[in-house]
C-alpha cells in the first residue's frame, strides 16, 4: 500500500493551519498595548512605531472620568501585552472590574505589563490634609489632566519607551530612536506653541472642570475660577452668580469647557459678563481631525488664541 | 443546578445589547420526588451617547420565564398543598419590560410592565405596571417615587405609591458592567 499520499495530507493537515494563522512567521509579534485615554495611545504610537499595536478604551470626546466598563473592553484586555492607565483615581470608577474580569494576570496592577504614566509627570494640586467627600470629587493623589503640558508628555514617552524596551529588548534601540525624534519635533512644536500664546501670558480664564492646571501653567495663564462649585456637582444659581460677579472685577471673559459638559450655564454666565465659552479638546480625538498629539495642541491653541483676541 | 450563558454585542459606540439564557433545576418543596424546571430568556439594551454620557442615557430591559413545576396530584393537593395552589403539573409563564430614560443630570423617568401567572397555580395570572421617577441628588444617594398599578388575578385591583430613599456611606470599588 503506497503511505505517501496519506502521509502527504496528514503533514499538509498539521502546517497548513500554522501557516495560515501564522502570517508573519519570521517577523517578531508586535507588542499589543492598550491605553486608557487616546493621549497616551498617541504617545504610545509616536514611540512604538509599527512594533506595537496600540489602542484607547475611551474616546477622545468622553467624559475619562465616566467610561462604561463594556464586557467589548475586556476581550481588548484579556489579549494585551501591556496596559497604560493615566492613574491618580482618574479611572477609578470604570477600570478596576476591567481589569479584574479580564483573566490577564500580566496586566494587573504592579504586574510586568502595567504601566501607571503619572509615575513620570509633574503633578499638581495634591491635595494637603484630610481629603473628604464633602470637597466633590476631589483625586486625593493629586490632578490627573497632567498629559495637557507637553514637558509632562516628554517624560511620559521616555516612560514609555522605557518599558516597552524592557518587555521587547530586542527593538529596543528602534523605541529609544523613535522616542528622541518625538522630543525633537515636539520641542520644535512646543517653541511654535509658547510663541503663539506669548501675547496671552498672565491672561485670567475661568474653566468648567479642573482639567487645565497643567496646561494653564505651561503656556502662563492664571485660572481664577471654575463654574463647577465643587469637582463632579452641577453648577448652582448661587456659584455661578458669584463667578459672574468674579470674573466681572477680575475682567475675565473667557470660559474653557469640554466638549462633554451642557452649555447652558457657561453660555449665560457669557452674557453675563460680556465673555465668551471655548470648547476645548482635552484629548486626542475630541474632534476628527485631531489624530495625534501634536494636533491637539494646534487645535485647542488656534481656537484659545482667537478668543483672546475676539475679547481683548 | 443553575445554568447562565450571556451574549454582548456592541451595536455602535453609543449602544449595546445583552443577551442571556438562563436555566434551573431543582426539587421544590413538595418534596425529592418533585421537580421544577425554570428557563428563561432575558434581553437588555444600552443607549448612552458617549460625549453626552452624563446627562442622557436609556436603558430598557426584559426577561421571560416558563415555569414547569410538579406538585402533588388531585388526591394528595388537599392535604399538603400551601393555599392557592393546584393540583398536578403547572406550566407557569411570566414577563416583565422595563425602560429606563435620563433626561436630565440627574433625573431619570422610567416605566414597567409584568404580567405572571402565579407559581403554584398556573390558571391565575397577575398582572401590572408601573411608573418611576427618580432624582439623584448626588452619586452617594437617590430619591424615587413610583406609582405602581396591579390587576391580581383574585379580582381584585392595587394602587400603590412609594417613596424611597437610598443613600450610601463610605466609599466602595467601581460597579461592574
Amino acid at each position: 500500500m503506497n503511505l505517501r499520499p496519506k502521509l502527504f495530507s496528514f503533514v499538509l493537515t498539521i502546517c497548513l493551519p500554522a501557516v495560515l494563522f501564522s502570517p508573519a512567521t519570521t517577523a517578531a509579534k508586535n507588542l499589543k498595548v492598550i491605553t486608557t485615554l487616546t493621549d497616551l495611545a498617541s504617545l504610545t504610537q509616536e514611540v512604538g512605531g509599527d512594533k506595537v499595536e496600540v489602542e484607547a478604551l475611551a474616546k477622545g470626546y468622553q467624559d475619562p472620568h465616566f467610561v462604561d466598563p463594556k464586557p467589548s473592553f475586556l476581550l481588548k484586555l484579556r489579549h494585551a501585552d501591556l496596559l497604560i492607565s493615566v492613574g491618580l483615581e482618574l479611572e477609578i470608577g470604570w477600570l478596576p472590574p476591567l481589569i479584574t474580569q479580564s483573566g490577564n494576570g500580566n496586566i494587573q496592577p504592579a504586574a510586568p505589563g502595567y504601566l501607571d504614566a503619572s509615575q513620570f509627570a509633574e503633578i499638581l494640586e495634591i491635595p494637603q490634609g484630610a481629603v473628604t467627600r464633602a470637597e466633590g470629587d476631589v483625586h486625593p493623589l493629586g490632578n490627573p489632566h497632567y498629559w495637557l503640558d507637553p514637558d509632562n508628555a516628554r517624560r511620559i514617552a521616555k516612560g514609555i519607551a522605557a518599558k516597552l524596551t524592557e518587555m521587547d529588548s530586542t527593538d529596543g534601540p528602534y523605541f529609544q530612536q523613535r522616542e528622541q525624534d518625538f522630543e525633537k519635533r515636539l520641542v520644535e512644536a512646543d517653541k511654535k506653541w509658547q510663541t503663539q500664546m506669548a501675547p496671552y501670558r498672565g491672561r485670567k480664564i475661568v474653566t468648567y472642570h479642573r482639567s487645565w492646571p497643567n496646561f494653564a501653567k505651561h503656556f502662563g495663564l492664571d485660572v481664577i475660577g471654575y463654574i463647577e462649585p465643587r469637582p463632579g456637582i452641577p453648577p448652582t444659581p448661587s456659584h455661578t452668580i458669584e463667578l459672574v460677579n468674579l470674573m466681572k472685577r477680575e475682567n475675565t471673559k473667557l470660559e474653557l469647557i469640554e466638549p462633554y459638559f451642557d452649555v447652558k450655564t457657561p453660555d449665560s454666565i457669557a452674557r453675563m459678563t460680556g465673555g465668551k465659552v471655548v470648547v476645548m479638546m482635552p484629548s486626542v480625538g475630541g474632534k476628527p481631525e485631531i489624530t495625534d498629539y501634536f494636533k491637539l495642541f494646534d487645535y485647542d491653541i488656534g481656537i484659545l488664541t482667537q478668543a483672546f483676541q475676539q475679547t481683548q | 443546578m443553575v445554568g447562565h450563558l450571556r451574549g454582548y454585542k456592541d451595536l455602535t459606540d453609543n449602544s449595546n445589547l445583552d443577551l442571556g439564557v438562563s436555566y434551573s433545576r431543582g426539587h421544590n418543596l413538595f418534596g425529592s420526588d418533585f421537580i421544577t424546571n425554570l428557563y428563561g430568556v432575558d434581553a437588555t439594551y444600552h443607549w448612552k451617547p458617549l460625549q453626552r454620557s452624563i446627562y442622557k442615557s436609556f436603558i430598557a430591559r426584559s426577561e421571560f420565564i416558563w415555569r414547569q413545576q410538579n406538585q402533588p396530584s388531585l388526591l394528595i393537593c388537599p392535604t399538603i398543598c400551601p393555599v392557592g395552589a393546584a393540583p398536578g403539573f403547572q406550566r407557569a409563564f411570566g414577563f416583565y419590560t422595563s425602560g429606563d430614560f435620563q433626561f436630565a443630570r440627574r433625573w431619570f423617568v422610567g416605566g414597567r410592565v409584568d404580567d405572571s401567572d402565579r407559581a403554584f397555580n398556573s390558571h391565575l395570572n397577575d398582572k401590572g405596571g408601573s411608573l418611576v421617577l427618580t432624582y439623584w441628588p448626588s452619586e452617594f444617594a437617590q430619591v424615587r417615587g413610583q406609582y405602581r398599578f396591579t390587576r391580581y388575578a383574585d379580582k381584585f385591583d392595587a394602587h400603590e405609591v412609594f417613596l424611597q430613599l437610598q443613600f450610601a456611606l463610605g466609599a466602595h470599588g467601581a460597579h461592574p458592567f
